[in-house]
C-alpha cells in the first residue's frame, strides 16, 4: 500500500460499503492492493474480514463504492474471469467423504473446464505442482480427512493455487492450527507471494501474520482504522481501539 | 490398478448374473432361463442399478453418507400413485399404472424441492427435512387407502414391500433407458458432484452452478427411483448400502462411483431376487425382505467399521 505504479495494482477498493440485510458489514472502506503484496486484515469478529474478502472474490457485489481488478471493475467479470482472477481459501472446510489430497488439489482446475469435461494430464500436472509448491506432495494420495488440520490447510492452499490465479484469498487460515502449521503456513504463503502471487489473509495471528506481511489493513465496525506497512498494524494504541481493550493488554497482543 | 478394479466389478457382475440365471426351483432348463428368467434377471439387474445410482448421488448432492433414493419423497409418491392406480382397479398391466406411480414419485419429488427452496436456495438439510415430511404424509395416506379398502388395498402388497416383475416389457424397456442414460448423465456431471459435495460455499467459487446443478441432480435421483420403483416397489436398503459400500472400495469420485454402484447394485439386487425365487419356493418372498434382511446387518457393520477407523 505503499506508493506504486498504476500498472502495479492488481486490486483496489474505492469507498465499499456493503450490508447484510440492513446492518452494515462494510462502511466506505478504501485500499489498494499491489502484485506480489502478502496483506494482513486484521480486526475482531463482525469487524468486516470475511465480507472484504467475499467482495473481493466477487461472491459478494457492493452496495456503495468500486472495486477494480486489474484496472477493470469487478462487476463486469464474468464467473470465468472471476475464479481466473482470485481463488479462496476456507478456515476449516469439512469434507464428509474421503477424497484424497490430489482430489482436493484437482478441484481447483474446475472452473477452467467446461460442463462437460473431466481433469486431462494437464489439469494434474498443475495439481501436482501445486501440491509440491505447497510442501505436501508426497501426501497427495492421502485421504483428506487422515490428514493433520494443518496438511489439510495446505492441502486447501494447493487447490486454490492449482487454477493458477493471480490473487490468493484466505480466511483466517491457521486458526485452528498448532504453532509448528501456522508457522509452515505463513513460509509457504511467504514463498508463494515472493514468486509472484498476491495474498490477502484475514487473520487473528496478529504478530505472525504481520511479520510475514508488506501491509497491513486494520477494520473495527466495517471501517479502516488503518492501511500502511505491517509492522504499523500492531501497535498497542491502534489494537486497544480497534479490539476494544485496554492499551495494556494490547501491548501483550503487540 | 483402476483397471484391476473395473475388470473385478465386471467379472463379480457377471458372477451375479450367472447365479441368478442358474437357479430357481426349475433349475437349468434352458426353456425357463431364456423365457421366465433373463427378463426377471434383467429387471433385478435395472432396479439394483438405477436404485444405486440414485443413492449415489443423494449422498454426494446431500452431503450426507445416510441419504437414499427414499429419503428426498420419492418412493412415497410412487407408492401414492399406485395405490391411487389399485383404488381406480388399474393393474400394473395397465399402462396409466404407470403413468400414476411416474407422476406421484416425480411430483412428490418437487413437492418435497419447492418446499426446501427458500430465496431461491435450497439447502441440503432443507430438502432432507422436506423429504421426510412428504414421505411419511403419503406413506400414511398410502396406508389409509389399503385400510379403507383391504380387498382392493391387498394386491399392493407385494408392491408395498419391495418386489421384482418382468411382466410389463414397456415398463422394462423405460426403465433400461432411464437407468443406462441417467447413470451415464451422473458420471459426466461427477467431477462437479465432487466439488458439491466437498461443500456449497467452495461450490460457487469453483464455478459450480450451485442451484442449477442440484436441481439437475435431484431431478435425475427422482427419475431413477420412480423407474425402478415402477418395476419392483419399493425394495429397500439398495440404495442406501450399495453406494456406502462402493465408496469403501472405490474411494468417492462419482464420476467412478456412480458406475461402479450401478454395477454392485445391480449384481446384489441380482442375487436378493434369486433368493427370493428359491428361498421359500414354490412361494416367493419380496426381494425388499431379502434386501432389507441382508442389508440391514451389513449396513450396521459398516456403520461400526467406519466409527472405529475414524476414533483411531
Amino acid at each position: 500500500m505503499t506508493a506504486r505504479a498504476k500498472g502495479d495494482v492488481l486490486l483496489e477498493f474505492g469507498g465499499v460499503s456493503y450490508s447484510y440485510d440492513g446492518v452494515r458489514a462494510l462502511d466506505g472502506v478504501s485500499f489498494s492492493v499491489g502484485r506480489g503484496e502478502l496483506v494482513s486484515v486484521f480486526g475482531p469478529n463482525g469487524s468486516g474480514k470475511s465480507t472484504l474478502l467475499r467482495l473481493a472474490c466477487g461472491a459478494l457485489k457492493p452496495a456503495g463504492g468500486s472495486i477494480t481488478a486489474a484496472g477493470r471493475p469487478l462487476g463486469g467479470l464474468t464467473p470465468r474471469e472471476l475464479s481466473a482472477l482470485a481463488a479462496y481459501v476456507p478456515s476449516e472446510p469439512y469434507i464428509p467423504f474421503d477424497f484424497t489430497a490430489l482430489d482436493i488439489a484437482l478441484m481447483g482446475r474446475s472452473p477452467l473446464l467446461r460442463w462437460w469435461q473431466d481433469y486431462g494430464p494437464a489439469d494434474r500436472a498443475a495439481a501436482l505442482r501445486a501440491l509440491e509448491s505447497c510442501g505436501v506432495a508426497p501426501l497427495a494420495g492421502r485421504g483428506i480427512n487422515s490428514l493433520s488440520s494443518g496438511e489439510r490447510q495446505l492441502a486447501f492452499l494447493a487447490q486454490a493455487m492449482a487454477g493458477g490465479a493471480p490473487l490468493l484469498l484466505l480466511d483466517e487460515p491457521t486458526s485452528h492450527l498448532d504453532l509448528k502449521y501456522r508457522s509452515a503456513f505463513f513460509e509457504t504463503l511467504a514463498a508463494l507471494t515472493a514468486g509472484g502471487l498476491t495474498a490477502i489473509v484475514a487473520s487473528h495471528d496478529l504478530r505472525l501474520a504481520a511479520s510475514y506481511s508488506t501491509s497491513a489493513l486494520v477494520l473495527a465496525g466495517g471501517k479502516v482504522l488503518f492501511s500502511g506497512p505491517a509492522d504499523g498494524a500492531v501497535s498497542p494504541p491502534l489494537l486497544a481501539e480497534a479490539y476494544a481493550i485496554t492499551p495494556e493488554a494490547a501491548a501483550r497482543l503487540a | 490398478m483402476r483397471t484391476g478394479k473395473a475388470v473385478a466389478a465386471l467379472l463379480a457382475l457377471g458372477a451375479c448374473a450367472a447365479v441368478a440365471l442358474l437357479s430357481g426351483p426349475a433349475g437349468a432348463d434352458p426353456d425357463i432361463i431364456l423365457n421366465i428368467r433373463v427378463p426377471r434377471v434383467l429387471a433385478a439387474a435395472l432396479v439394483g442399478a438405477a436404485l444405486s445410482v440414485a443413492g449415489a448421488i443423494l449422498q454426494g448432492v446431500l452431503k450426507n453418507p445416510l441419504a437414499d433414493p427414499y429419503i428426498i419423497g420419492t418412493s412415497s409418491g410412487a407408492m401414492a400413485g399406485a395405490a391411487a392406480a389399485a383404488w381406480l382397479g388399474l393393474g400394473p398391466l395397465s399402462p396409466f399404472f404407470y403413468l400414476l406411480v411416474g407422476g406421484g414419485g416425480l411430483g412428490a419429488t418437487a413437492v418435497a424441492y419447492r418446499l426446501a427452496r427458500v430465496k431461491g436456495r435450497t439447502s441440503g438439510v432443507a430438502m432432507l427435512l422436506a423429504g421426510v415430511a412428504v414421505s411419511s404424509f403419503l406413506a400414511a395416506l398410502v396406508m389409509l387407502l389399503v385400510s379403507l379398502d383391504r380387498g382392493r388395498g391387498l394386491p399392493l402388497l407385494p408392491f408395498l414391500l419391495g418386489t421384482v416383475r418382468a411382466f410389463e416389457p414397456a415398463a422394462l424397456a423405460a426403465l433400461a433407458g432411464v437407468t443406462l442414460a441417467g447413470s451415464a448423465a451422473a458420471a459426466v456431471l461427477g467431477r462437479q458432484l465432487d466439488i458439491l459435495s466437498a461443500g456449497e460455499e467452495g461450490a460457487v467459487r469453483l464455478g459450480v452452478p450451485v442451484e442449477r446443478m442440484k436441481l439437475a441432480l435431484f431431478a435425475l435421483a427422482a427419475l431413477l427411483t420412480a423407474a425402478a420403483v415402477a418395476v419392483a416397489g419399493a425394495v429397500g436398503f439398495v440404495g442406501l448400502i450399495v453406494p456406502h459400500a462402493a465408496r469403501r472400495i472405490f474411494g468417492p469420485r462419482h464420476a467412478g462411483l456412480v458406475l461402479y454402484s450401478a454395477a454392485c447394485g445391480a449384481g446384489f439386487l441380482m442375487l436378493a431376487d434369486a433368493l427370493a425365487r428359491t428361498a421359500a419356493a414354490p412361494a416367493e418372498l419380496p426381494a425388499g425382505v431379502i434386501t432389507a434382511l441382508a442389508g440391514a446387518p451389513f449396513f450396521l457393520f459398516l456403520l461400526r467399521r467406519g466409527t472405529a477407523e475414524e476414533r483411531r
